[in-house]
Formats: structure tokens, C-alpha cells, sequence
């Protein structure tokens, strides 16, 4: 064997420091990129990414947006307590502002570690927070405030796309287009429009989960103005409509295990119950099981953001209300606090459970270069 | 003709240790089930960068592995089993053993024991500072202290 020197470890060959590597989590590997040069462009590297995506152990963070800027929360949900921790800083397009100066984002959506943002100015911008790496999208024609937007992975195609719901309100029934942007092309199509349904601005935060991009719609066919749960499947490019157990529902999330989760009051209590998924089939079909009911003073709406952690059976929700408020709800079966998050007043906070990841956002870009 | 639970090799290290071990054993090494199938294991087999230390605590790994395997892929309880095992099997060891058994279990090809040794690295190394990750892998920093600082500040979200 090598000889070595005394008290440091057999100095290891670049392979097996990449098989280590690869197999230590994403945000340790952020700090570890201060190590040397060679160790950060070991990190950085394509063919590393798609290892350690591979071998990693999967993260699960939480993020905050509030007043325009990306924060990482950390919470504790069995002590229970949350703090913001830290920012993650977008930096503006290089050849829009030419400035290395912070963005204002808008709207945030969550894929595999990758934040789909809408900016202020309405641009839109896909981001690796973790890497630091971000696409700019150029749109078709031009972006419009009313836009409702989704990033998903096809798995049949190994790469990400943008779909974008582009909503007509002149007619009744209200109008929607949609055109999806693939990130390995890097243009846009037309795949469809419908006035079956259509998604308001309350109920705009789709989340993504195995393949497919879920919202909460309202029905504009059969049963008008039912809330039902609209999916669009990344692979297919193709729209599915079900109807929901219960009308009341308020919002949807979606949880660590890969489950959604439907809020809603029952009758005129206070109860709050969350329903979770107990089976999605591979055509896209939900079926529902009750994971939480809470007696609580606190009142879920439309535009409430929440997180559920099947662990400690609760739910953490953020208020969006006229009242500025700055105020997370952890809600239990026998529990109920809230955690004062000592911030700005929160314009419009979303919480959103995001897995860190090192992978590239344009995956397949090596085969076209 | 002698199955692979009675068929014996003998496993020779660096600094002159031999071990008997089973065929089944011995093919847990994919370098040595090379050997045997080329049929040049005649006599004892030198594993010139292996030492006798090094070699028992594979052998026992090895032999673990061949006893305890679970019986399909569907013996979730015969994984976690072993599982449990491998966790304490790495305890006993020092980061300076640990290292000589990836290299080890690279030469011989156990992708096992290349995997959990790997894992045990990424386990111990992930909550520590830069500093103490160069130490231990004796890495130079060839950064200026500018450079440091300025990389440093882009992913200062992870140092929090």
C-alpha cells in the first residue's frame, strides 16, 4: 500500500474521493466547494452531479418567500420551533441588467430542487440554488402578469420543462392556453387550450409530484364552479380533470413522502381536516385518506401557504392575509402554536419544501453540444 | 465435484497472513472470482495490496454477507438485518482503517463494501468545516485568500 504520512489517512486516489463525494449531502458539498480548486470544480462537474444525484442522501429543507427574496427556514416540528436561517441570493440575467445586483421574484415553484421563478419585472428565471446556476427563459411572444407557471422533470425525455398557463378572461367561460418550454431544446410549443376549467390567481400555486404538475381548479362544465383537481402530466403534455372528496378544500401541498395534502373545513367548525393521498395511480387517479384533525381557532384561506410533515402529524401554515403579519401555525392533532418569524411583514409568503440538489438544469445539454 | 460452501482458497496478504476462506467467500471479491474462474488459483492467492489486517476484517465482512444474505429481494427483514450489522461492523474502525478499506475494497472489487465504507466517510465528514475536511484528506488550499472569501459568500447559505 502507499506509504503515508503520520497522522493524516492514506491519501486516496481522485476516484474514490469522487465516490465519497458523491454520497455526502448537497449542502455540506456547498461548503465544501471553499476546499480547493480542484475539489470545487470536482463538485461542479457534470458527470459528478449526475453521481452524487444518484448515491446522495435525499435533503429536505424548508424555503420562505417573503417580500421577494428566497430564505431557507429551519424548523423543528417536535420541539416545536422555526427560525429563518439564511438567504439565497438570485442574481440578476447577465444580459438583461448586466448586473451582478439581487432580483425580485415574484412567484416560486418547486421541482426536484429547482425553483422555477417569476420575477417582478416579469421575467422567468430556472434556478439551482444550491449550485447557484440559472436559465433565463426567453418567452414565446411575451410574458403577461396573469400567467400561471409550472416546472416539471420528464422522465421519459431526462429533462425539465416549463409550462405555462396562459389565461383569457374576455369570454365566459374564462379561456386557457398552454405552451410548454423544454429546457433541453430550449423553445417553446403550443400544446392546447380549454374553457372546461380554469385556475384563479388564489389557487395559482400548483405543486409538482411524480411526473405531473397539480392545481386546484374551478369547473366551468358539468358542475360549475366546483373545485376539482387538475393535473398535467410532463411526459404526455397531456391535462387531466378529477373530482375532489370534499368542495371546501382551500389549498394543496405536497409532503415529504410524495403525497399531496388537501386542507378543508367540514361543515361550519373549526375543525381543520388535512387529507393526504393514500394512492395516485399511474394514470394520474387520487385517492384520499384522512392524515390530521385539529381544533383550532386558526383559519386556513385560499392564499395559505402550507407544509405538512407526516413525522410529527402537523402541518406548518402561513397566512396570507390584509393584516401584515409575520406568523407561522404549527398545527398537531392536540396542538396548536404559533412562531413568530421576527421579519419584515410578509407580503406574500409561501412555504414550500424544497430538496437541495447539485443537478444541472439543462440535463441532456451534453448530447447537443 | 466440491461445491463453492466446501471448495477452500487460501488468501494471502501483503505481509505473509494466509486465510482459508470458502469459494463462496472468496468470490464475494470479484478480482479473486476472476482468479478462480481463470483457473490460476492453484495454490495460495497473493493479494499484494492487502495487508493481513486489512484482509480479515473483508474476509469477515465477506463471510457475513454470504450467511446472513437475505433470501430475495422482496426480504426487507433479511436486509435491514444485515443492514444493522454493517452499521455496527464499521464502528470498531478509525478513520485511518476505514480509508485503507475503500482502497482495499476497490482493488478487490466488493462494491458492498466499497459502497458501505464510502457511506461511513460521507457520514463522518458532512457536519465538518472546510479546515477539518482538508486535514483529513490532506487537500492543499490553492485558493488566495480573496478567491476563499469570494466563494465562500456565494454559498454562505450552507455555512449557517
Amino acid at each position: 500500500m502507499m506509504k503515508k504520512k503520520r497522522g493524516t489517512v492514506e491519501e486516496l486516489p481522485e476516484e474514490l474521493v469522487v465516490e465519497i463525494l458523491s454520497r455526502v449531502p448537497t449542502v455540506s458539498l456547498a461548503r465544501f466547494k471553499s476546499i480547493s480548486k480542484k475539489w470545487n470544480g470536482l463538485i461542479k462537474d457534470r458527470r459528478f452531479t449526475k453521481k452524487h444525484s444518484a448515491n446522495a442522501p435525499r435533503q429536505s429543507l424548508v424555503i420562505l418567500l417573503k417580500n421577494f427574496r428566497v430564505y431557507l427556514v429551519t424548523l423543528d416540528l417536535n420541539a416545536p420551533s422555526a427560525k429563518v436561517t439564511s438567504q439565497l441570493s438570485l442574481k440578476g440575467d447577465p444580459f438583461y441588467c448586466g448586473s451582478e445586483e439581487q432580483v425580485d421574484i415574484n412567484e416560486v415553484f418547486h421541482c426536484d430542487g429547482l425553483l422555477l421563478c417569476t420575477t417582478t419585472d416579469y421575467r422567468l428565471v430556472v434556478w439551482n440554488p444550491s449550485s447557484g446556476e440559472s436559465v433565463w427563459i426567453k418567452p414565446m411572444s411575451s410574458y403577461r402578469k396573469t400567467d400561471v407557471y409550472a416546472l416539471g422533470y420528464d422522465k421519459e425525455s431526462s429533462g425539465y420543462k416549463i409550462l405555462r398557463l396562459n389565461r383569457f378572461f374576455h369570454d365566459f367561460p374564462f379561456r386557457t392556453e398552454f405552451e410548454v418550454y423544454d429546457l433541453t431544446s430550449n423553445s417553446w410549443k403550443g400544446v392546447g387550450e380549454t374553457n372546461d376549467w380554469f385556475i384563479p390567481l388564489y389557487l395559482s400555486r400548483g405543486v409538482f409530484l411524480k411526473g405531473s404538475v397539480y392545481w386546484l381548479a374551478l369547473s366551468q362544465s358539468v358542475s360549475f364552479g366546483d373545485r376539482i383537481l387538475t393535473s398535467f402530466d410532463f411526459s404526455t403534455e397531456t391535462f387531466r380533470s378529477q373530482s375532489l372528496p370534499y368542495k371546501s378544500v382551500t389549498a394543496l401541498s405536497v409532503g415529504r413522502e410524495e403525497q399531496l395534502f388537501l386542507p378543508n373545513y367540514l361543515d361550519r367548525s373549526d375543525d381543520l381536516h388535512v387529507w393526504m393521498t393514500s394512492k395516485i395511480e399511474s394514470s394520474g387517479i387520487v385517492s384520499w385518506t384522512k392524515f390530521l384533525t385539529a381544533n383550532t381557532n386558526f383559519r386556513a384561506s385560499e392564499w395559505t401557504s402550507f407544509l405538512a410533515d407526516e413525522d410529527s402529524k402537523s402541518v406548518v401554515c402561513c397566512n396570507a392575509s390584509k393584516v401584515p403579519n409575520h406568523i407561522l401555525h404549527i398545527v398537531g392533532e392536540n396542538r396548536y402554536l404559533q412562531v413568530d418569524l421576527h421579519g419584515a411583514k410578509l407580503t406574500c409568503p409561501l412555504l414550500l419544501s424544497y430538496v437541495p440538489t447539485l443537478a444541472q438544469i439543462q440535463q441532456g445539454k451534453e448530447l447537443l453540444e | 465435484m466440491a461445491s463453492s460452501s466446501t471448495n477452500k482458497f487460501v488468501l494471502k496478504s501483503n505481509d505473509d497472513v494466509s486465510f482459508e476462506v470458502t469459494e463462496a467467500v472468496a468470490r464475494e471479491f470479484q478480482v479473486i472470482a476472476h482468479i478462480i474462474d481463470d483457473d490460476c488459483a492453484k495454490k495460495a492467492i497473493p493479494l499484494s495490496n492487502v495487508t493481513g489486517e486489512i484482509l480479515s476484517k473483508m474476509i469477515e465482512y465477506g463471510k457475513k454477507h454470504i450467511e446472513e444474505a437475505p433470501v430475495d429481494e422482496e426480504d426487507e427483514e433479511g436486509k435491514k438485518k444485515l443492514q444493522i450489522w454493517d452499521e455496527e461492523f464499521m464502528k470498531q474502525f478509525n478513520m485511518e482503517i476505514v480509508f485503507q478499506l475503500i482502497l482495499a475494497s476497490n482493488y478487490l472489487n466488493n462494491k458492498g463494501l466499497l459502497d458501505l465504507t464510502c457511506c461511513t466517510v460521507a457520514d463522518h465528514i458532512k457536519d465538518m468545516t472546510p479546515d477539518e475536511v482538508r486535514t483529513l484528506f490532506n487537500v492543499k488550499n490553492d485558493y488566495t485568500t480573496e478567491e476563499e472569501e469570494e466563494i465562500r459568500k456565494e454559498n454562505s447559505w450552507a455555512f449557517e
